[in-house]
């Protein structure tokens, strides 16, 4: 890019961290949606709330949806700070 | 070989190619991202449903509720009709707790004491029990007293009997019914 058009610059960082941060949101969603759907589709088939017992404990269905969400959020969560922090390392 | 222009591939120029390609350079890594995300999904729901079933084991089943009494008003004493008195117990079809509420309650001496307040179950002996609201008494603990129904009796609402209770102890008794003079 020519110098004439430098100050795009931190324009086109901000945008590149506003674009990621949409894209993996996004893609964070699509996965939780994915879950819940097979979730439902088990809800359908075996009846809701669908609950594995076995000897001493039980773990339901929404239990395992619940858990992969929390993970996934921490996960997209985490990569949106060190994309933040990283750009700011760098000096962009 | 000659390198397409830019700015004549798009239109957009030097500056547009620019913000263009910073657009699209994260969208090309999306499958990429959906395989990661997934597989955090994966491994973090096994691994946190694992420790689920270690730590949080299924509660004991709640213990199965008390069996409730029947509660039923007993009959008292039957009444002793006499002199063309309308006589009726409670238990009675004819009379209902609702009927004998405020019905005046007499002492042995047959003065009254106070009126019909409650009706009650013991729930330790399951006997119907009959608050006494008594008239006048000074203790506070004394306005309000419980005897047996069995051996109440009452005069209301037209059915004449009588509830004998000596108040001349401190432990309150109840003696059996009987129609005054």
């Amino acid at each position: 890019m020519d110098d004439k058009h430098e100050w795009i610059e931190p324009w086109l960082t901000l945008l590149q961290l506003i674009n990621v941060f949409v894209r993996d949101g996004i893609g964070a969603l699509a996965i939780s949606a994915i879950a819940h759907l097979i979730e439902y589709a088990i809800s359908m088939v075996e009846g809701a709330p669908w609950v594995w017992k076995s000897g001493g404990f039980e773990l339901s269905a929404s239990d395992v949806v619940r858990y992969g969400d929390l993970c996934i959020l921490v996960a997209f969560i985490g990569i949106a700070v060190y994309n933040f922090v990283r750009r700011l390392a760098k000096g962009d | 070989m000659t390198e397409t222009n830019p700015s004549v591939r798009t239109g957009f120029g030097p500056a547009g190619e620019g913000v263009l390609a910073h657009w699209a350079r994260p969208w090309a890594e999306l499958p990429h991202r959906l395989a990661l995300f997934a597989g955090i999904w994966i491994v973090g729901a096994l691994a946190l449903s694992g420790a689920h079933v270690l730590w949080r084991p299924t509660a004991p089943p709640a213990p199965a509720p008390a069996i409730q009494r029947p509660i039923s008003l007993p009959t008292i004493s039957p009444p002793v009709k006499r002199a063309g008195l309308p006589v009726a117990a409670v238990g009675d079809s004819r009379i209902s707790t609702a009927s004998i509420l405020g019905a005046d309650v007499f002492d042995r001496s047959k003065k009254k004491i106070g009126t019909l307040a409650d009706v009650s179950i013991d729930t330790t002996s399951g006997a119907a029990m009959a608050v006494v609201r008594v008239a006048g008494a000074l203790d506070a603990r004394a306005k309000r007293i419980a005897v047996p129904m069995r051996s109440l009796a009452f005069k209301s609402n037209g059915f004449k009997q009588w509830a004998v209770i000596d108040l001349g102890r401190k432990a309150l008794t109840a003696y059996p019914s009987f129609v005054p003079n």
